[in-house]
């Protein structure tokens, strides 16, 4: 139980957490270009870090779509252990440049580290993304599981990131984004 | 839970829209440079529309004043303020005429206490769409609600209780609060 004068630290946890957020990879993609491109290889599953330091009430997860859109994406927020906690489920990516939102039934995620995780299942489609290089994953803790469609209940085979850029997807509290 | 885990820190004296507290990370990240460039010439977008900018308070503060960073060319009036999350008004400034070419203009507002660990808005609004504004032009406007802001459509004051909106604002201004009265 938590003390009623107990003061989350920042970064709390804000109306958005996604890639570029303080509560994930923020620091280390300072100065990374985000463009639209291409998912890099059928149903490869990305998993990017993330922490909080407060109770969050998820009500919608997103992905900030590309130039061009194509097949079905899957968005979700693992454990730290790699367990799925909660994902959209396979879902026809739509519109173009924008952010496309999943709506979710709203669950609590604890103070603690977790995972967001996206997966298309073509190589058309596109995303907006970020391209950070390899050895910044790798710094920044970020995990990669190929070949699986969609987002699995337990994601623990995957392996540190060997690629080089990272898709901008995130959670919010707000029903209105 | 152990003692341990409380955890205290300051507020800083002055938070506006760039400040880590607001989405100044994000901002970084989002804008492709480590250090986010500053147009003098962003002209708003609509009249009467209002931006708000999410931030959170790391300790308790009292609200002093606000500012916001004029451009080039200032016109018509500005209305600074804060909200809720629930587009509760806790304070503004009344629509004041903007004035000072590229000057940091400042607002009295009543003094309001922010307690700790809370999360707010911060809001500017004008209403014209001829003056022109300090701060970072986004390559993409949903970048601005990718970071969490929303906007609210006024009658030339902020509104008491707003209606929180998706954002369209592609520029982000340089605006924010002060705990220091002069």
């Amino acid at each position: 139980m938590g003390l009623l004068n107990e003061i989350a630290p920042w970064p709390a946890g804000g109306p958005t957490v996604h890639v570029a957020s303080p509560e994930s990879l923020g620091d280390t993609l300072r100065g990374a270009a985000f463009a639209s491109a291409a998912w890099s290889a059928i149903s490869r599953i990305f998993l990017m870090p993330f922490e909080l330091t407060r109770p969050y009430l998820v009500a919608q997860l997103f992905l900030f779509n590309g130039a061009a859109v194509s097949g079905n994406v899957d968005v979700g927020i693992y454990t730290d252990q790699l367990q799925r906690i909660a994902s959209s489920g396979s879902t026809v990516q739509a519109g173009v440049n924008v952010l496309q939102l999943f709506n979710v039934t709203e669950f609590t995620l604890n103070p603690g580290q977790y995972y967001l995780a996206a997966v298309a299942n073509n190589t058309t489609g596109t995303s907006t993304r970020a391209n950070v290089g390899a050895a910044r994953q790798k710094i920044a803790g970020v995990l990669q599981l190929n070949s699986t469609f969609p987002l699995p209940a337990s994601a623990s085979a995957a392996v540190q990131s060997t690629i080089a850029y990272l898709p901008m997807v995130g959670f919010t509290k707000l029903t209105t984004l | 839970m152990s003692d341990l885990s409380t955890t205290r820190t300051f507020a800083p004296r002055v938070i506006h829209a760039w400040s880590r507290e607001a989405i100044g990370l994000q901002l970084e990240g989002t804008t492709n440079t480590a250090y986010v460039a500053v147009s003098a010439t962003n002209v708003w977008p609509t009249a009467n529309l209002a931006l708000l900018v999410p931030f959170y308070t790391t300790g308790d503060l009292t609200v002093a004043r606000m500012w916001v960073n004029n451009g080039t060319t200032p016109a018509s009036s500005w209305d600074i303020g804060i909200y809720t999350p629930a587009g509760t008004l806790v304070v503004s400034s009344g629509a004041t005429v903007a004035s000072g070419s590229a000057a940091v203009q400042e607002f009295n507002v009543t003094g309001t206490r922010l307690g700790a660990g809370r999360d707010f808005y911060l809001a500017l609004m004008n209403t014209g769409n001829t003056g022109q504004v300090a701060g970072a032009a986004l390559t993409n406007l949903q970048f601005s609600r990718l970071m969490g802001c929303q906007q609210v459509a006024t009658a030339g004051t902020l509104v008491t209780g707003a209606t929180l909106a998706s954002c369209t604002f592609a520029i982000m201004p340089l605006f924010g609060l002060t705990t220091r009265a002069t």
